[in-house]
């Protein structure tokens, strides 16, 4: 029967960036993991949308998003290290316009202190590390970073792909059912999950989570017996039809959609849609920090933006926060780029020269904080994953890993690590090589690798190798390579051609 | 791998069509030249295949052809991406010390001739959803150029312009539905591909327009992403796609 091959220890649905790093953890292990993504590539919902910002903090310390933010911008050098994506430590700098404010920034700083590093600057200090900057002093997070939120992803993904994690994209989950298998060999043998005791136990040690997040776990999983068995019979949609996979385990990281996936066990989530734009603009080294005005002025439920640097050194500001009907509503508005530009041009003494693009994200809001639980069996929600989800996905992705440890530990099973493979990096740009991309000299060779690493799509491509980025000018020369490579004519999420040949 | 040098008096970076005159210029007077040609291609070698624009240009892609034909020896096929004087020196009499992925050539003088690009889509006023089917008019040449289909309906938008009329000519011949359509914004709908455009500008306040492809226009910025050094030389300063323009801005350099 072919259901033998579509059995799965874990399923795990939506390869944004917090899939992609769950993925990823996960395939350290003896696992058969399946990941399903209904676009055709990875990082397509508010992943590639969001402004790449390794955030030093999120307020307040004590939630869920709070802890794991911290945790992840820890272990953000040494993710970046083992899958080789770029990541600079830009720094974040508050800034005070005031005598007043700089006085409550000094007041503030102790409280800041107890969690991460932390300086206060004063003027001189300020005009000397940003000229272009007017403040009376300010507050410096030496932590806070910036990453390009679709390679770290990509890179990600890669690594879980090399470790045997299986991808398939284009398949929407649209059912999940629960089925009770009463002798798990009546569908075969459940990956390489050995008994308890079969091994020498060495588990995990308790670290900090442990103890700060209690609540995690549902108590339905503490009825958890021996005896029960629940499976999931997880239904794909592609376009060649239906099909239908088993697994063991479910998680849910379906982004904006994770209410959808809640709802087909049962669970009850609502997801609000958020949306925030940017602008980018032409200008390299005209700040080199990640800029926000002092008190922070949140436009509700977000740290209120700010004049933002890319992994290249672009300009960016946004972004903002507007509420949209629609989950897939990422146009942005002439009054948005207005009020940004309006906004983020406060801290500095002069503007910068070219705007020459907008984009914009559309969040997954699910009230205060991430939500990161278990209400059925087998099932854990990574839901409600806002901002600061970026920063926070490898310690998401570790904190997963404990909850499935726990939940096999009760079943009497145990997690073994398994032999892993790590990623080929590419030390550095090739020489010799004739560019066609000019803007970020970007080869064809350079597009040709990433194209046979997996890239599906001209944004994939774009976002990968930085060609078609700026001017735009090698557009059609990229397409012509994708073409070659057998690669169809794509632009992210569309289904649509860009072009085609009659 | 190592790098091959050269010496010339003159480096002319650019195979355009203001790079392939001046360098013609400089050959009959007697000047060693060598033109650095790039693995883009140049916007005359895209108007030769299609159809209405070389008729429109024929002039100058024949002089191109001719002049190109004369200086094939001297075309050297490489990226130039640093141009500085020998010693970090300022004065004029320094000569150049020039690098390229395959390349060290040492030139007297060094001239740009990397042409334009089409001022992108946040300047020229196109906002809203970015889904398939939104074009500069440079890109949009081009694909169709290679033989493409890059829509059915399309939607031209921005400043009219000699050009403009032109491409409505020839997208018609090719068999598209084609509308032209003058404003200061534009908001693209849709996801999967463009599903129409509304349109703000001084004629109307507010209005849609259906199509499923965008081409946009409103004017050229000079395309020197490596920001090399030398005389700037012909369409490098024009804005639209002018040959006439192009030819004079050569013709005006005093050597
Ligand atoms: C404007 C903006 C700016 C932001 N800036 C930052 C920042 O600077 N720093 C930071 O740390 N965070 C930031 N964030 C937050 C961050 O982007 C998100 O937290 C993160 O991208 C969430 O990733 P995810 O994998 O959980 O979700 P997603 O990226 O939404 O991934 C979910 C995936 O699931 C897929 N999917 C959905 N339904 C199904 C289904 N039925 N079947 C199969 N697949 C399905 C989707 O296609 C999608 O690819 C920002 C967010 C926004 C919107």
């Amino acid at each position: 029967m072919k259901i033998k091959n579509q059995i799965f220890d874990v399923t795990i649905i939506g390869a944004g960036v917090t899939g992609c790093f769950i993925a990823k953890e996960l395939s350290k292990y003896k696992l058969r993991v399946l990941v399903v993504e209904k676009e055709p590539t990875v990082a397509m919902g508010p992943t590639k949308g969001c402004s790449g910002i390794i955030h030093a903090f999120q307020l307040p310390f004590g939630s869920l998003k709070g802890k794991l933010c911290l945790e992840g911008n820890k272990l953000m050098d040494e993710e970046a290290k083992e899958l080789g994506f770029r990541f600079k430590r830009v720094g974040l700098l508050l800034i005070c316009k005031s005598f007043l404010s700089s006085l409550v920034a000094r007041i503030v700083k102790p409280y800041f202190s107890r969690y991460l590093e932390v300086r206060y600057l004063g003027e001189e200090e300020i005009k000397e590390l940003e000229p272009n900057v007017e403040a009376k002093g300010g507050l410096l997070f030496p932590s806070g970073g910036v990453v390009n939120p679709v390679e770290m992803t990509f890179k990600a993904k890669l690594f879980a792909e090399l470790n045997g994690v299986e991808f398939r994209f284009e398949s929407k989950v649209v059912g999940i059912d629960v089925i009770d298998v009463v002798d798990a060999s009546d569908i075969g043998n459940i990956g390489d999950v050995s008994e308890v005791g079969e091994v020498g136990g060495v588990t995990d040690s308790t670290d900090a989570m442990d103890t700060t997040m209690g609540t995690v776990m549902d108590t339905t999983d503490t009825r958890d017996t021996a005896d029960e068995n629940p499976y999931f019979e997880v239904t794909l949609e592609s376009e060649e039809g239906e099909e239908k996979i088993i697994s063991r385990y479910v998680i849910n990281c379906a982004g904006l959609y994770a209410d959808e996936i809640a709802a087909m066990v049962g669970d009850k989530i609502k997801i609000i849609p958020g949306k925030g734009s940017h602008v980018v603009f032409e200008d390299k080294d005209f700040s080199y920090h990640l800029i926000a005005v002092l008190p922070l002025m949140p436009e509700r439920k977000t740290k209120g933006g700010g004049s933002l640097v890319t992994i290249d050194g672009n300009l960016i500001w946004g972004p903002n926060l507007v509420d949209v009907e629609n989950k897939e509503d990422r146009s942005v508005k002439k009054e948005e780029v207005d009020a940004l530009i309006k906004k983020h041009s406060k801290p500095f003494k002069k503007l910068p020269e070219k705007a020459v693009s907008v984009y914009a994200g559309v969040r997954a809001i699910a009230g205060k904080d991430f939500i990161i639980n278990s209400p059925i069996k087998n099932f854990i929600n990574v839901a409600g994953i806002q901002s600061p989800g970026l920063t926070a996905a490898p310690a998401i992705a570790r904190l997963v890993v404990r909850i499935l440890k726990e939940s096999l530990e009760k079943k009497g099973l145990r997690l073994e690590k398994k032999e892993e493979k790590s990623l080929k990096l590419i030390s550095s740009r090739e020489q010799n090589v004739e560019p066609i991309c000019h803007c970020r000299n970007v080869s064809s060779d350079e597009i040709c690798r990433i194209i046979s690493d997996g890239a599906g799509t001209l944004d994939d491509v774009k976002h990968l190798t930085g060609a078609t980025m700026e001017c735009g000018r090698c557009l059609p020369a990229v397409l012509q390579i994708m073409e070659e490579k057998g690669l169809p004519l794509r632009k992210d999420t569309c289904k649509s051609f860009i072009a085609w040949r009659d | 791998m190592s790098l091959k040098s050269i010496e010339t008096e003159a480096l002319v970076v650019g195979a355009g069509y203001s790079g392939v005159l001046l360098s013609s210029i400089l050959a009959e007077r007697g000047v060693d030249v060598l033109i650095a040609k790039s693995s883009l291609e140049s916007e005359i070698e895209v108007f030769l295949r299609l159809e209405v624009l070389s008729s429109y240009y024929s002039e100058f892609i024949e002089e191109y052809r001719e002049l190109l034909a004369q200086l094939r020896p001297r075309v050297l096929k490489t990226t130039i991406l640093k141009t500085e004087r020998e010693n970090g020196e300022e004065t004029e009499r320094a000569r150049w010390k020039v690098e390229s992925p395959h390349y060290r050539i040492t030139a007297d003088e060094v001239f740009i001739c990397t042409g334009c690009y089409d001022k992108r889509v946040f300047p020229c006023g196109v906002l809203g959803m970015r889904p398939a089917g939104t074009f500069s008019l440079q890109n949009a040449l081009e694909l169709i150029s290679k033989g493409y289909r890059i829509g059915r309906r399309v939607l031209l938008f921005g400043e009219r312009t000699k050009i403009f009329e032109i491409v409505e000519e020839m997208l018609k011949k090719l068999k598209y539905e084609c509308e032209f359509v003058e404003g200061e914004y534009a908001e693209v709908l849709g996801r999967e591909r463009v599903e129409g455009v509304v349109v703000e500008g001084e004629k109307f306040e507010r209005e849609k327009f259906e199509c499923d492809t965008l081409i946009y226009f409103c004017g050229r910025e000079s395309f020197n992403p490596f920001r090399l050094e030398g005389v700037k030389a012909g369409n490098i300063n024009a804005k639209t796609y002018d040959y006439e323009e192009v030819r004079r801005d050569v013709l005006r350099l005093k050597f």
